[in-house]
């Protein structure tokens, strides 16, 4: 293919590959414990200054922590570490990591987060019914007796530290380590030095006018690639009327 | 013949247009774009092209022209405030690419449009040697 054509092939798919990202930022611009996720366009460059693509989109999350929003109920908690995450179990029985805590007890009396079964120190949490609870800031579930007047350890929420880097989004909204990295771990420890914060939950940390302006920046570089290839078509025309013997 | 020699200049000019044009859809595609050389990111830097004289067979009727070199741009590089970027400094400073979008866009069609021009000459010789070919019909 023309080395020109290539290269803006190139670049209009990877600006398109960006308004994926962009978009899906803003449509989380409310979810509970969403991390923003950024790109970077990078050249592989083998030193002899030609021929310097492929270009590589790399994506990496914003991992600065998220305002916190007060709600006063006994199950919502935000993790105040930076990389702190809950342990989550999926439908498959695969292991994810969420920041939203934003909890429920389902059917079964399990505690949940958006429906995944938020695992403990001896996996799922089940909560007896008709008790209130609280939760620490270490992790510890404590059901409460009598008004406040004598409480009961039940668990520990597994609270891990995990570089957001070395994971991966889901289409499901939840966090799935990048086995390509770290293909000998398989389960990671819990960590006593996540905290969290109880009555309150974490709130997006997407800036909604960064990113749009960054859609309407995407729109106009993808113009201006569309103008070039026109021109260059526009040479091709030509040239190839040229090498017509006819006329 | 010199007919075909005027094929040898405009077609060296096409080339050099059609390499130009080539470059400068590279600047644009890389406005944004980090290069990753021996493991650490740099911003993209611009790259332009050094068009030379080039005498194709020494006569003076005149020659073509070949692009001679591609060279960075020497303009310095902005620093934004980007502490999120991968590149961004202790202060949160990051530089960033000197391509500028106005002028890659405007020398591209001007690229496009000198070769465009090489292409008339060729028609033109094209159509000369047609008629002279013609001629004894």
């Amino acid at each position: 293919m023309e080395p020109l054509i290539h290269e803006t092939m190139i670049s209009t798919k990877n600006i398109l590959d960006n308004q994926e990202i962009l978009a899906n930022n803003l449509a989380n611009a409310s979810t509970v414990g969403f991390k923003s996720a950024l790109r970077s366009q990078i050249i592989l460059s083998n030193n002899t200054d030609k021929e310097q693509y492929p270009h590589l989109l790399s994506k990496s999350y914003d991992q600065t922590q998220g305002p916190f929003i007060s709600t006063m109920q006994p199950l919502d908690i935000a993790i105040t570490n930076k990389s702190g995450w809950l342990v989550v179990q999926t439908n498959d029985k695969s292991i994810a990591y969420t920041r939203n805590g934003h909890l429920k007890i389902n059917s079964d009396q399990q505690l949940t987060s958006q429906e995944h079964i938020i695992m403990g120190q001896n996996g799922p949490i089940v909560i007896p019914s008709d008790s209130k609870t609280r939760i620490l800031s270490n992790g510890i579930i404590e059901v409460i007796h009598n008004d406040e007047d004598f409480s009961q350890e039940l668990d520990k929420l597994k609270l891990v530290e995990i570089n957001i880097n070395n994971l991966t989004y889901g289409n499901n909204g939840l966090y799935f380590l990048k086995t390509a990295n770290q293909p000998d771990i398989k389960e990671i420890e819990d960590n006593p030095n996540v905290k969290l914060l109880s009555g309150t939950l974490e709130d997006s940390n997407v800036n909604l006018s960064e990113n749009m302006i960054n859609i309407m920046s995407d729109a106009r570089k993808f113009d201006m690639q569309m103008k070039i290839l026109t021109d260059y078509d526009e040479n091709i025309q030509l040239i190839n009327k040229f090498l017509n013997i006819n006329n | 013949m010199s007919l075909l020699k005027i094929f040898d200049i405009a077609g060296s000019a096409m080339v050099a247009q059609s390499q130009k044009m080539q470059m400068h859809a590279s600047n644009l595609a890389n406005t944004d774009s980090l290069i990753n050389k021996n493991g650490k990111l740099y911003p993209y830097i611009a790259k332009k092209a050094i068009l030379k004289y080039d005498n194709l067979d020494d006569t003076e009727l005149g020659g073509g022209v070949k692009i001679k070199e591609i060279i960075n741009d020497t303009t310095p590089l902005k620093s934004i405030y980007d502490p999120q970027s991968p590149i961004s400094d202790s202060n949160g400073f990051a530089k960033i690419s000197n391509v500028n979008v106005i002028t890659e866009t405007i020398s591209a069609i001007s690229a496009s449009r000198n070769y465009q021009a090489n292409l008339e000459i060729l028609n033109t010789a094209k159509s000369m040697i047609m008629k002279t070919l013609s001629m004894g019909q």
